[in-house]
């Protein structure tokens, strides 16, 4: 399902050169849920936004899919995260300007569905994450663990094949933590969702099929 | 797609009550300004009934006598040279106008020099007369009046409600007949609903009615009046006066608006073989044929030569109107940037999942295009309301404003265009923001 082999990133400015990632070679296999951890800064959401290309390695190559990734600017790209992959981050990233139920529409607006199609599936979504009844909400209106519900939803709306959750129970107590685990949990479970999980939490690291470590942008065993 | 992004606009928007409402004012008022502007110049220079032949109608509006002598002109310099003072000093001759006189033209001369022009169609003479005050139901009533020709009434296209205007043979045979404007057939007549034929006692002198002149919205006093009577009711006296200034103007029509050059030059030609009488002290004399906006704009901006102060007008005039357009289009570019540097997380979550940079700028232009549209719009509705508050309390006199449509258009184009711009100059830099650094923006 996904695939890195060799990848390194390299941040350069103009007076230092960082190494994030150092030849990172990993497997996914399809409905295998993943977790990554490693301390802060040791390149663990590089290698996320690298994986939902997000971000372009210096060097390497990523096969998602069955498709392996060059250009990284082209429309064909935008297109490709659209269908294949789905985002949930720390921060949420709501739309504070959008209610809730067009949050979740937003990835179906770039597939080019009908309206009427796509809030059936949004409400769908929502409910499976069990807000249905916050759909006129604002951001804004939600707690932390349902913005971060939202963000599922609108991370699952598309059906795609992979989920990445950047540190998705990060900003939550352990409550509304334990609460999003379990709906990932689930959505890995009956669909078979892949999912790759950043996280600092070993309780939930746990809770995966694989985990791999990051340290100081190599991985360790 | 574009169902879509309107109706997204209409949500920003909605979301965004402050920043819709400071972009709504800014957009509409300007609209209003604009348009009030425009319209009070097309009042004032466009093309109306009396003067709809305004584009190609040149004037003699004025004349000048003038005493041009050569004349000594020291300049000195002075300077230290070791210490002593030393004074430099040197001479230029040059022509010096020093007397000056300006009025309007004498009947001689437009009817000796200027009655053969060529390129003209149509011309006609007329001076101001005087205030009469008659008295009517124990109330007095001052009219103004106007010395006209018969061909006066071919130039200008009147509105006339009743009658019409006097013929050639009327106006030689000093025939008492008159037209008033409808103001003076009210004040005069009252409530009578035809006053053709009917007479009017101005100075012991009986005057038929032959026209009544409706409304127009024009205040120049060479169209103005509430009389117009036959010029050759004047006094003899300055009917035949010799001399080169009295109180006649001439008004010209030409063929085609691409004569009025070639026409100055013919009159600046035929004054320059005018002689001045010998026992005056001028010898110089200056007749020129000036357009409408030329003898307004040097009512406004006085400059000897016209076109400088036509120049200068334009200039002045443009200058202003790009004011009223450039300064709320650089707040709003400004607004705009602000705005959609706070939305960096939303364009970060939007590419991610799988908006390209078409999307985005398609998106935050069409969030520009409803504002400009609904800005549009009720700015449309403010300037007709000004305008009818203006044309209401009469501020402006009898002048009566028009809403100009094609101005409308025009300026909501560039508000139009305006708004696009300015939405899409700083969408166009967020939408190139890598998405990683899009997404570390601001959080939600």
């Amino acid at each position: 399902m996904i695939e890195l082999n060799n990848i390194s990133k390299v941040y350069r400015t103009k007076t230092i050169e960082t190494l994030a990632l150092d030849n990172i070679n990993l497997k996914v296999d399809k409905g295998e849920f993943l977790s990554i951890m490693g301390p802060s800064g040791c390149g663990k959401s590089t290698l996320l936004n690298i994986i939902g290309l997000l971000d372009e390695p210096s060097s390497g190559s990523i096969n998602i899919s069955q498709q392996s990734i060059h250009e990284y600017k082209s429309k064909s790209i935008a297109k490709f995260r659209n269908q294949k992959l789905g985002f949930i981050f720390q921060s949420f990233h709501l739309i504070n300007d959008l209610s809730v139920i067009d949050n979740v529409e937003l990835p179906l607006i770039y597939r080019n569905i009908g309206s009427k199609e796509r809030r059936e599936l949004a409400q769908e979504a929502l409910e499976s994450v069990g807000l249905k009844n916050r759909m006129k909400h604002f951001p804004n209106q939600l707690s932390g663990g349902q913005k971060q519900r939202v963000a599922i939803a609108r991370a699952i709306v598309g059906k795609p094949e992979i989920i990445l959750a950047d540190e998705p129970t990060g900003n939550l107590d352990s409550v509304m933590g334990g609460e999003v685990m379990d709906i990932l949990l689930k959505l890995n479970k009956e669909n078979s969702t892949t999912i790759v999980m950043v996280t600092h939490d070993k309780r939930m690291a746990e809770k995966t099929h694989k985990l791999i470590r990051l340290f100081d942008g190599s991985q360790v065993n | 797609m574009f169902k879509n992004y309107i109706k997204l606009a209409f949500k920003v928007l909605a979301r965004r009550k402050f920043f819709t409402f400071i972009s709504l004012f800014g957009i509409s008022l300007t609209l209003m300004i604009l348009m009030t502007i425009t319209a009070v110049l097309d009042n004032e220079l466009g093309a109306h009934p009396p003067i709809s032949d305004i584009d190609k109608m040149a004037f003699i509006h004025e004349v000048s006598k003038k005493r041009i002598r050569i004349d000594t002109v020291y300049d000195r310099d002075t300077s230290a040279e070791n210490g002593i003072a030393k004074i430099d000093s040197t001479m230029r001759i040059r022509e010096s106008n020093d007397m000056t006189s300006t009025s309007s033209a004498s009947f001689s001369l437009l009817d000796n020099h200027f009655r053969k022009l060529p390129y003209v169609e149509n011309y006609c003479f007329y001076a101001q007369g005087r205030v009469y005050d008659v008295f009517k139901n124990n109330a007095k009533i001052a009219m103004e009046s106007i010395y006209v020709d018969a061909s006066y009434w071919q130039v200008f296209d009147f509105p006339f409600i009743e009658g019409g205007p006097f013929s050639n043979t009327a106006v030689q045979n000093q025939e008492q007949v008159v037209i008033i404007n409808k103001k003076t057939k009210e004040a005069y007549f009252g409530s009578e609903e035809s006053v053709l034929g009917k007479e009017m006692l101005l100075e012991g002198k009986h005057f038929k009615v032959l026209g009544v002149i409706g409304d127009f919205g024009i205040s120049r006093p060479f169209v103005k009046s509430d009389l117009y009577l036959p010029y050759t009711h004047m006094q003899a006296a300055s009917l035949n006066d010799p001399d080169l200034l009295g109180s006649f103007e001439a008004a010209f029509t030409l063929e085609k608006s691409s004569r009025l050059k070639a026409l100055k030059a013919e009159v600046k030609r035929i004054t320059g073989g005018i002689e001045l009488p010998a026992d005056q002290e001028f010898n110089h004399l200056e007749v020129n044929a000036l357009t409408f906006v030329e003898i307004y704009s040097q009512n406004l901006i006085y400059n000897e030569d016209a076109t400088v102060s036509k120049y200068y007008m334009i200039l002045i005039l443009s200058g202003l109107l790009g004011l009223f357009i450039f300064l709320p289009t650089i707040n709003l570019i400004n607004i705009n940037v602000t705005r959609i540097l706070e939305r960096s997380s939303e364009i970060g979550v939007r590419k991610a999942f799988g908006a390209n940079q078409s999307n985005l700028l398609t998106q935050f232009v069409f969030e520009n295009i409803v504002l400009s549209l609904i800005g549009g719009i009720i700015g449309l509705v403010l300037a007709v309301v000004l305008i009818f508050i203006i044309n209401d309390s009469q501020v402006l006199g009898d002048s009566k404003l028009s809403f100009q449509a094609s101005t409308f258009f025009y300026s909501f184009l560039i508000s139009l265009f305006f708004g696009i711009i300015s939405g899409f100059i700083p969408a166009w830099r967020m939408s190139k923001i890598h998405i990683v650094n899009a997404l570390k923006e601001n959080v939600s």
